[in-house]
């Protein structure tokens, strides 16, 4: 065996045999491997603010840890669990009972009433906690209506409860998370079989034991995914649990930071959260680790669900409505009188106007790097599958958990110092300062929400790419296209669904980010978000409800794209 | 590499690839002369279309060479992308781009043609396959049988050196998949292409190609000709793959085995156990009362019958296939087997 080297290739050339096209030999670099480093590196750059924020944490000064450990953790740390056993129980309630309801049962105005109950979905936990501490003050239209009606003259007389306390968190918080239990468990109801369930019948088991014994056990995969999704947007928040006073461990991160400025303090505390947050991942993936037991029937009849007298119905549908009202239709449409009312005393300012471009130019930036990240990411499992491009593509999807507070924290560790050595090295070569590049750019915060969302973006287009059959990747190779173009002239037109979507996800969750935005947005930007925090903080409610109707109306884009789905 | 050397198409030699554990191709070489068609055949797993991959460049070997047209593409420090081999590619599922319509399916490898080049191309290899009036239709809208035609135009259209082709008939019903065959064979033939083809089927690969190459476990049994392969098998496994033979249990003496239908001439050595290989419708079978065979079950098929026929000493009965039908009173018969038509193999 002699191997052919470059120099006899020309020679072969010379004689005429060779057609152009095989020309260029070369060494064995595989196409694709350009890919497989892309995905490489993006993976540990996702990776890079856990690292720095563990490395922070770990020589945080020795000092901190008594005081961490005495004065705040442990309030904060209760408070954390009280908040996520209760959101937990409530949101599995409300989402496994409306799921049931609109699958089981078959009245008017059900399709509607499947649809309206993903609506809250929308509404960001701060935007719902803003809207309902405005409604129910006691000087608020709600309050005041009820004493005017008991004939009561003063706030002093007669009060409701203080929607600002743990119970009222609790309850605000489950109205808008719950949709992440009911569109899981219900897509499970749809595909359980109806033999099942009949079988269950014939065997002596009525129909309300039905769900008891057969329906629910077997849809348990389903609630502990959609409670683990709900839990985790409840650790992401920020801006409920502050208005409403509670003192969350995610509340702790921002305070140390923004308050006392002590950066080693929050990164302890992040660190704890997310361990907070593997822990419940793990629960998540021991609770459904049977999960395997309901497919393979898949393809069988759905139940038939039980017709109700008209009565009946009415009584359901109306039942069925109430989250939707409270959890969406109660604070938005107060926001929309509230916008309305604005606008008919002083207009639209200006401010409404910057803040609308800076949230969208800020929004698309990240889109874009996040797109082009997942895409990078996902490709490279395409063309060089293996367990490096497999862990790449895990790697890069772990930010999908970590509550924005923490990759925040992270971010801000590189950037900080980042920033410092950049404007070091300038003042001692250049003679100028640079001051803060990467914060002060807003670089940061489009690198802390592309962290924060890649598994979106690459979950999504990772679930395209695996629709297109390989041996058109082939077909096309052999067709004389090269790794890339075959991106280019075959999966990114197959796959342009799958990417829309996860684009639309991630813009979305952009729009709505409040803490990671918080923390690292340039000095004086502000956006949708932290505009209506900032006046949720003080206490003001003048133009945020404009701010905060502009974000419930993208944030119903994505709903109405899943209810597509949901309905085949 | 002189040049009074007829110069080879493909040369495989001693190629070997394994996945994990599995070794998918053995130390296998090949040679394809210019305007051949080789067909590999075997069971599904047996390497042949692992063996296509390697080729194509869609895959690298772990050890061996791959030449084409004397030059080596594949090698221990040589790696040339599937793009610069100018090999055309026919899928067993066609691959044919769901989102281009049929004539953009086939400019898809003619990129970087003149226009009109390129137009002229198409046009050619469209009225070839007999596609013209189809152009503007997507793959979903098309046949099996068209969808069939335009991968094999889409693959054919760079004008490739070497035409690899994997499963391409067996997505097509019966009556379709003969008449798609001939079609594909006899152009192939007159555009002189050059073919390396896989099928499981050993009809087919027995029809299709000028030299068929059997492969078992990742290793070729044995190639040659259609002819050189049929009818001198040199393995009871490379006998079993292309017929069902009658196999008769007997043991070699005096330079013949023995067995309860005859004694016939064997080249194995003396006094072992063999095994002879007979094919059904080389057996003949004459009326006689007092013949060692009895018709137990005629099987109508057609032109042909088959029959079962019993005879004392054998544990399996005979299996017959007969252009003329013996009358149906029939039930004893002499039967007759010329020596030449008798294979034997050891027995182990």
């Amino acid at each position: 065996m002699k191997t052919v080297s470059t120099n006899s290739a020309a020679g072969i050339t010379a004689a005429g045999i060779t057609p152009p096209a095989m020309a260029k030999i070369r060494a064995f670099r595989g196409s694709g491997s350009g890919w497989l480093a892309a995905g490489a590196i993006i993976a540990l750059a996702a990776i890079l603010p856990f690292v720095a924020l563990a490395l922070q944490a770990v020589q945080g000064s020795a000092g901190l840890w008594p005081h961490l450990l005495s004065s705040i953790l442990p309030v904060a740390l209760r408070d954390t669990l009280i908040l996520l056993g209760s959101v937990a129980v409530l949101t599995a309630l409300l989402g496994t009972t409306l799921a049931w309801l609109v699958t089981a049962y078959d009245f008017r105005g059900r399709r509607l009433l499947e649809w309206a109950l993903l609506l809250p979905l929308a509404v960001p936990t701060y935007i719902i906690a803003y809207a309902y501490l405005d409604l129910l003050h006691p000087i608020g239209p709600l309050q005041g209506a009820i004493r005017w009606l008991l004939g009561y003259a003063s706030p002093r007389e007669f009060r409701l409860p203080d929607i600002r306390s743990t119970a009222g968190c609790i309850l605000l918080l489950s109205l808008v998370l719950y949709p992440y239990v009911y569109m899981p468990v219900r897509a499970m109801f749809l595909m359980q079989s109806s033999t099942l369930l009949e079988a269950s019948r014939t065997l002596g088991v009525s129909r309300r034991g039905m769900f008891w014994r057969v329906a629910l056990p077997l849809a348990r995969p389903a609630v502990a995914v959609g409670v683990s999704l709900a839990l985790m947007e409840a650790l992401n928040d920020v801006g409920a649990a502050e208005f409403l006073g509670v003192r969350t461990l995610t509340v702790s991160i921002y305070t140390t930071w923004i308050t006392r400025s002590d950066l080693p303090g929050a990164a302890q505390i992040a660190l704890l959260l997310l361990l907070l947050v593997v822990a419940l991942v793990s629960l998540e993936r021991w609770a459904r680790r049977r999960q395997r037991y309901t497919t393979g029937m898949q393809r069988s009849r759905p139940l038939e669900p039980r017709r109700l007298p008209a009565l009946a119905g009415f009584g359901l549908l109306l039942a069925g409505l109430l989250p939707v009202l409270l959890g969406f239709a109660v604070p938005v449409s107060h926001l929309a009188a509230e916008a309305f009312a604005r606008w008919q005393f002083a207009g639209i300012s200006p401010r409404i106007f910057s803040e609308a471009r800076n949230t969208i130019v800020l929004s698309c930036l990240a889109t874009l790097l996040t797109v082009g990240c997942g895409l990078a990411v996902a490709y490279a499992c395409r063309v060089r599958p293996g367990r490096l491009a497999a862990t790449a593509l895990r790697l890069a999807s772990s930010g999908y958990a970590a509550p924005g507070t923490v990759i925040a924290i992270g971010v801000l560790i590189i950037a900080a110092g980042t920033d410092q050595f950049v404007d070091r090295m300038a003042q001692a070569w250049l003679g100028v300062s640079t001051g803060l590049v990467l914060i002060g750019s807003g670089a940061a915060l489009v690198f802390a929400y592309a962290t924060r969302f890649l598994a979106i973006s690459a979950g999504s287009i990772d679930a395209g790419l695996a629709r297109v059959n390989p041996s058109l990747d082939h077909a096309a190779r052999s067709l004389g296209r090269t790794a890339n173009n075959t991106l280019f002239s075959v999966h990114l037109p197959l796959t342009r669904p799958a990417i829309a979507a996860g684009a639309l996800l991630v813009f979305v969750d952009c729009v709505k980010e409040l803490p990671a935005t918080l923390l690292l947005r340039p000095l004086n930007f502000e956006t949708f978000a932290t505009h209506l925090y900032g006046e949720a903080a003080r206490g003001t409610y003048e133009e945020a409800s404009i701010a905060a109707l502009a974000i419930v109306a993208v944030g119903i884009l994505p709903v109405i794209v899943l209810s597509r789905i949901g309905r085949r | 590499m002189k040049s009074s050397v007829p110069e080879t198409a493909l040369e495989l030699v001693a190629v070997s690839r394994s996945f994990g554990r599995n070794e998918a191709v053995k130390d296998v070489s090949l040679a394809v002369m210019p305007g051949e068609i080789v067909c590999l055949v075997g069971h599904s797993g047996c390497g042949k279309s692992s063996l296509l991959r390697i080729i194509s460049g869609i895959d690298r070997q772990d050890r061996g060479v791959v030449r084409l047209r004397g030059r080596e593409v594949a090698g221990p420090d040589v790696f040339v992308e599937p793009e610069l081999r100018n090999i055309g590619f026919m899928f067993q599922d066609y691959a044919l781009f769901p989102h281009l319509n049929v004539e953009e399916n086939l400019r898809f490898g003619l990129r970087g043609m003149a226009r009109k080049e390129m137009d002229q191309r198409v046009a050619m290899i469209l009225d070839l396959v007999g596609l013209g009036a189809l152009t503007g239709r997507y793959p979903h809208m098309l046949s099996g049988g068209e969808q069939q035609r335009v991968a094999l135009a889409r693959a054919l259209a760079p004008e490739p050196d070497l035409l690899l082709m994997d499963e391409p008939f067996s997505n097509l019903d019966r009556g379709l998949r003969e008449k798609l065959r001939h079609d594909t064979l006899s152009l192939l033939k007159s555009l002189g292409t050059t073919v390396v083809m896989v099928t499981h089927d050993p009809e087919e690969a027995l029809s299709a190609g000028n030299k068929v190459v059997l492969m078992r476990a990742g290793a070729v049994v044995q190639s040659g000709s259609a002819y050189d392969i049929y009818d001198r098998p040199a393995s009871a496994y490379a006998a079993d793959f292309f017929t069902a033979f009658n196999k008769l249990p007997g043991t070699v003496r005096h330079g013949r085995i023995e067995t309860p239908i005859g004694a016939f001439a064997t080249a194995l050595p003396e006094g072992s156990s063999a095994t002879a290989y007979i094919r059904p419708h080389e057996i003949a079978l004459e009326a006689d009362a007092n013949g060692a065979g009895t018709i137990r079950e005629r099987l109508m098929m057609g032109e042909i019958e088959q029959l079962t026929v019993e005879v004392p000493g054998l544990a399996e009965p005979l299996r017959v296939r007969l252009m003329q039908r013996p009358p149906l009173d029939v039930a004893r018969v002499a039967i007759r087997v010329r020596n030449e038509a008798v294979l034997s193999f050891p027995r182990d």
